[in-house]
């Protein structure tokens, strides 16, 4: 409340502080930051997985879930002018809303009623579970290099979000619904709103709306002891370099992406893949092409230092679109973590060739995942 | 009045340049930057040789010069934070760059460099080669890619065709008014060659994803943007246009046969080809079962829809809609930022239809009748192959 009073005060100033992260007494958290160049708006709910964390008997569950919710708003954004993306991710689920400036009122309006209870059926839920198979078979070959390399470097305690479609298959709508209503407790709620706002106005219409959330009840997540990943194979030609990261305010972790950059930018066959976090993660660098490691394990220098360059411009670009920027903060706040994008541009400004000395040790030593032949 | 406004500016043509390029000038977007798009398109019915040879040339554009090294052409190209790019499909090239203030000269020298000095030497095909015969991320990109050429070429049929395929008479330039005054005089000297097409005889194959899933394709007739067109033109963003689109409604939520459907406008050599493409685990019921099942929905339209789709198209045209049908190539859609609005200007210009903004188009597809929206969108399904 002292942080609401707070914007009040510099709004009736004229002075309204640009950025605002306001903690609610029940965990909710609200961030807020207005761009001054930006002509859209993004209003983004994140869900932590925090108390539901899948494991391999429950995975595929949240996947199913976030599809229901989001699918139940497709008429109203239709209809509004507004456009709602969602997606699933080890840690969260994030429902993104876009929209010009002067349709806020309505996205917000999309996010609140992503609150409401769900009303589906068993037939539903095996519609969605048949939809589900057919993104697997679109999944990228990228994607499917990261799960393998994440059951190996991980096991099965943090399992690929997009699921086992035999768990989405013996999933009920009441299972569904506890599940849902374990998610939406106030302590594992994020809104983000960032773009062209006023962020005094954005707080009063959702503050209160996050203050009447319902705490949460026990933790869903199984016990971790009988946990054991099956080693996967990749249904398709290639290789990948997995790296192994810790968070991505950790310096090393932005050495890495740096130089993942300048791999992106000097082979064009390589492809990333990295999920921003606070925590242990993995960038991954794929291509169809075996040469590849080779290739960027004995990069020139010039090629290095390029990506110093490449990362401070990720950064700019995340601080720049109002998308990027309510992605990073949510993911971060959902897994409890305070990490500024300011922080990152610091990280990446102060990038040195040792740095970049440094993350070549690390691709050098890290494993890597074979595809077929 | 802000609307006539906007298309007035929208573009205008500078003195045309020595040896026939068709150059371009467009206002500075608010970002400030200087943007050159340069667009060109191959020879009409090239054979699998030389459709391999353009698609060697296209996908090495960023690879490096006789001039400039890759290093070089990212480290002038990218000064201004966005790297150029070099988007290519079987009968168009659209490269792209931008710059700040005072860095006009270095992309112009780029783009100069890459049309007429590309280096083709046999190394340097065995790496595009590579690249060109690895497989696809995904299914869906490969089948958007469609026909792959024969790459069994020597160097010097490729260095033979990049004179037949990069000619001035088949280029079209446009840029903001940096950049226009730094191209006057570069290209004077440039007169290639003429070459004969190629008649030996060989097979194109596919471009090839992880045979994960199954794709399908429905091509219309090509349209360009015009008045004439608004109604198909709005036909398609309701076919493709958002989650409540008879493609997402039909093909997904109702007979489970996809995960992901799009309607989509691909530029092409002389427009925009309407195509429908659709994917999932299983293989893509037949045209006309696809086709009949949309038709049934057709006649269920009314007044509200049309409000629906009147919306869509605002949003597409703000870039706050990515499901929109108006894509720049076969891998990004028309999002509405400063490069987009030239890429837009520069397809435009090379189809022969100037004054054709977003802005312009918008306003034509609003005028669009529900009556004339159920006669066109019939008459568009009735044309997919």
């Amino acid at each position: 409340m002292t942080a609401l009073l707070l914007t009040g005060l510099l709004a009736a100033q004229g002075t309204e502080a640009p950025r605002t992260l306001e903690r609610l007494s029940n965990g909710s958290l609200l961030y807020v930051e207005r761009m001054e160049t930006a002509d859209r708006v993004s209003v983004q709910l994140w869900i932590s997985a925090r108390g539901t964390e899948e494991r391999l008997e429950t995975n595929g569950r949240r996947h199913l879930l976030e599809h229901f919710l989001a699918k139940a708003q497709d008429k109203f954004c239709d209809e509004s002018g507004v456009f709602m993306s969602a997606e699933t991710t080890r840690e969260a689920m994030a429902f993104k809303v876009e929209a010009a400036p002067q349709r806020l009122s309505l996205a917000i309006q999309a996010v609140k009623q992503l609150f409401q209870p769900l009303k589906i059926t068993q037939a539903e839920i095996d519609r969605e579970a048949a939809t589900i198979r057919h993104e697997e078979a679109l999944t990228p070959v990228a994607r499917q290099f990261s799960r393998a390399a994440w059951a190996r470097i991980f096991g099965g305690l943090r399992p690929d979000p997009l699921g086992d479609p035999e768990v989405m298959r013996t999933t009920t709508p009441e299972m569904l619904e506890s599940l849902r209503k374990r998610m939406f407790a106030s302590s594992n709620v994020v809104i983000t709103a960032c773009g062209s706002i006023t962020p005094s106005a954005v707080l009063r219409d959702l503050s209160p709306f996050l203050f009447a959330l319902p705490p949460a009840p026990p933790s869903m997540t199984p016990a971790d002891a009988a946990v054991t990943a099956p080693p996967l194979s990749v249904g398709a030609q290639g290789v990948a370099l997995a790296v192994k990261v810790d968070g991505l305010e950790e310096r090393e972790t932005m050495g890495v992406l740096a130089l993942s950059f300048a791999a992106d930018q000097a082979f064009p066959d390589v492809q990333l893949m990295y999920t921003p976090s606070s925590l242990p993660g993995l960038v991954m660098m794929v291509s169809s092409e075996r040469g590849m490691v080779d290739r960027v394990r004995g990069m020139s220098e010039r090629q290095l230092q390029a990506g110093i360059g490449l990362a401070q411009r990720w950064v700019a670009g995340i601080q720049q679109s109002p998308s990027r920027l309510g992605s990073l903060r949510g993911a971060m706040l959902a897994e409890g973590s305070g990490l500024q994008v300011q922080t990152l541009e610091r990280s990446a400004k102060s990038l040195t060739p040792v740095d970049m000395t440094r993350a070549m040790d690390e691709i050098r030593q890290c494993p890597v995942i074979e595809g077929l032949q | 009045m802000k609307l006539l406004s906007a298309c007035l500016i929208w573009m205008f043509a500078v003195a045309s340049q020595a040896q026939g390029i068709r150059v371009i000038e467009t206002p500075l977007g608010t970002d400030g930057l200087e943007i050159l798009q340069a667009v060109a398109s191959p020879p009409e019915g090239m054979n699998a040789r030389e459709l391999g040879a353009w698609q060697l040339l296209c996908v090495g554009m960023l690879d490096g010069t006789d001039d400039f090294v890759r290093e070089d052409i990212f480290g002038f190209g990218g000064q201004a934070g966005v790297a150029p790019r070099a988007i290519w499909s079987n009968d168009l090239l659209r490269l792209q760059f931008a710059a700040p203030k005072g860095g006009e000269s270095a992309i112009v020298r780029l783009l100069e460099s890459m049309l007429t000095k590309p280096t083709i030497t046999d190394e340097r095909l065995a790496t595009l080669r590579t690249r060109l015969t690895a497989q696809f991320a995904d299914d869906w990109s490969a089948a958007l890619r469609g026909d792959r050429g024969d790459y069994t070429l020597p160097a010097e049929f490729v260095r033979r065709f990049s004179r037949r395929a990069f000619r001035p008479e088949s280029l079209t330039l446009v840029g903001t008014p940096g950049v226009t005054r730094a191209l006057k005089g570069r290209f004077d000297e440039w007169r290639p060659e003429r070459i004969g097409a190629d008649f030996r005889v060989s097979t194109v194959t596919r471009f090839r994803g992880p045979d994960r899933a199954k794709v399908a394709m429905l091509r219309g007739p090509v349209l360009k943007p015009s008045t004439g067109e608004a109604a198909k033109m709005l036909a398609m963003v309701a076919l493709g246009g958002g989650k409540t689109s008879l493609l997402h409604q039909v093909a997904r939520d109702q007979e489970g046969w996809s995960y992901r459907q799009e309607a989509l406008l691909l530029p092409e050599r002389s427009g925009w080809r309407p195509t429908l493409i659709l994917a999932g685990a299983d293989p893509i019921p037949p045209r006309d079962v696809l086709l009949e099942a949309l038709k049934a929905r057709v006649s269920t339209l009314a007044s509200p829809d049309l409000d629906r789709l009147r919306l869509l198209t605002e949003t597409a045209f703000a870039g706050t809609n990515p499901l929109t049908p108006f894509w720049l190539s076969n891998d990004s859609a028309y999002l509405g930022s400063s490069l987009d609005r030239t890429a837009w200007a520069a397809l435009c210009a090379h189809w022969g239809v100037a004054n054709q903004s977003p802005e312009a188009i918008q306003a034509d597809m609003r005028r669009v009748s529900l009556v004339e929206l159920k006669e066109a969108l019939t008459e568009l399904l009735e044309s997919f192959r």
